[in-house]
């Protein structure tokens, strides 16, 4: 029962590795989603405003929900040229 | 001639006009592929000069070009390549006030620029004109690149990121370092998708997002729908004219040097503040870790924006600080962040370091 959680761009340095699994007993909405990896990773709380997430390759929005299973990826915005 | 595009598609290719805003990393593989496959007219925006750190990936400059404004080191370099293509340069910033009048007389336009301020207003005035945006973006060892486009029905910048993030939030200036080639992978991506619209083949990167990660060498394709309440181009847009947004990561050019914003110092300035710990204000190094190893200051104090939420309480509000990054933009926006935060005395070192080695330290690496 867990999710596979992917950090893009600046967030690897925030959460500290590339990927992580995270735990999912049961579906959660994206709020519970942040809590559960910000209680892991305390650093992402800055990024939190600017990411948006995908799941299973495909962007989503507030409403949400992740499963066991489920590939979030963490994609926060950059500007580099 | 590859049958795909043929006598017809070639035609198509000749008579496109092409904008790039930015030529830099992305803007160097983007115009020098566009101007050799032939395209009809191809447009340069940029404000900037060559400077030495550029030409590890901006190949449209060399060594001979560096302080001469890069539309120009452009405009040598794609007619060498291709001397039927017309170049026609834009040596300005894009502002809210002309996006719409530079963009206008081109068929498709490409974002290859560095900051969030001008993605926006690129994403903004494109959408406003029913323009093709090609879109790329990079950080250190990772990229991205899309077709933003509405009126295909795509979706747009702000479909994704309805909003810029708010200032401190993000290391919008990718100076901390970028793999050298990355921009040419991600660059040529876009040009690719240049030339499929420009010669109407293929499937375009409309409604999906291709991340690259050259650690992992790895592509993923994110799909992306266009967002019904976007506030550009949802249902019900709240956006319908152009706005600018703060310039945090606006090089300023050598001759803006002497007109220096309110909230900016000289290295003169740093220098006294230095040498007389009786003036009571410390000077900030507020770049990330590899760029402190590389040369820094003594006497520094040493805060990477990237810590600067874990570390904020170890600045007080009533301390005199004159911060400084690589060349003044991280620093300018540290400044405007304090100052919303009640900090009184804060003030941005013009030029950053590449000012100070000018000044008084030649020898030291500029990275």
């Amino acid at each position: 029962m867990i999710m596979r959680i992917l950090f893009f761009a600046q967030l690897k340095d925030g959460a500290g590795c590339s990927s992580f699994e995270l735990p999912a007993p049961a579906p959660m909405n994206a709020e519970q989603l942040w809590i559960a990896l910000l209680k892991q990773f305390p650093a992402l709380a800055d990024h939190r405003p600017a990411v948006r997430l995908a799941k299973n390759s495909e962007y989503v929005g507030p409403e949400a929900m992740f499963a066991d299973g489920d590939e979030v990826a963490l994609i926060p915005p950059v500007s580099g040229g | 001639m590859l049958p795909e595009v043929g006598l017809e598609g070639q035609r198509k290719i000749c008579s496109t006009s092409v904008l790039c805003i930015g030529a830099g990393g992305l803007g160097s593989p983007i115009a020098m592929y566009l101007a050799a496959a032939g395209i009809g007219r191809i447009g340069i925006l940029d404000f900037d000069v060559v400077d030495e750190t550029n030409l590890q990936r901006q190949l449209l400059h060399g060594t001979s070009d560096i302080g001469r404004p890069k539309t120009e080191s452009a405009r040598d370099t794609l007619r060498e390549l291709n001397p039927l293509v017309e170049v026609q340069l834009h040596r300005e910033r894009i502002t809210s006030a002309n996006a719409l009048d530079l963009i206008r007389p081109y068929d498709i336009v490409v974002d290859g620029t560095d900051n969030f301020p001008t993605r926006y207003l690129t994403n903004d005035a494109c959408v406003l004109l029913r323009k093709p945006n090609v879109y790329g973006s990079i950080f250190r060892f990772e990229g991205q690149a899309s077709v933003f486009a509405p009126h295909l029905g795509g979706p747009c910048y702000r479909c994704l990121y309805p909003e810029p993030p708010p200032p401190g939030s993000v290391p919008s200036c990718a100076e901390g370092g970028v793999l050298g080639v990355l921009p040419g992978m991600i660059g040529c991506i876009q040009a690719t998708e240049i030339l499929k619209l420009a010669a109407g083949i293929g499937t375009p990167l409309l409604g999906r997002l291709l991340a690259y990660d050259a650690l992992e060498m790895k592509f993923r394709e994110l799909r992306l729908r266009r967002d019904p309440k976007c506030p550009l181009c949802g249902e019900q847009p709240t956006i319908t004219e152009l706005t600018d947004y703060e310039p945090f990561c606006a090089t300023p050019p050598p001759e803006e040097m002497k007109n220096m914003h309110p909230d900016e110092v000289s290295v003169a300035d740093m220098k006294r503040a230095l040498d007389d710990a009786s003036l009571g204000i410390q000077v900030v190094d507020c770049r990330e870790p590899s760029e402190y190893a590389a040369a820094h200051v003594p006497g520094v104090m040493f805060l990477p924006l990237s810590e600067l939420q874990l570390r904020l309480d170890e600045l007080k509000p009533e301390q005199g600080y004159y911060i400084h990054c690589r060349s003044g933009g991280r620093s300018m926006k540290l400044v405007q962040f304090l100052k919303q935060n009640g900090f009184k005395n804060v003030k941005s070192v013009a030029g950053g370091i590449h000012a100070w080695a000018d000044a008084y330290d030649p020898n030291m690496p500029k990275v």
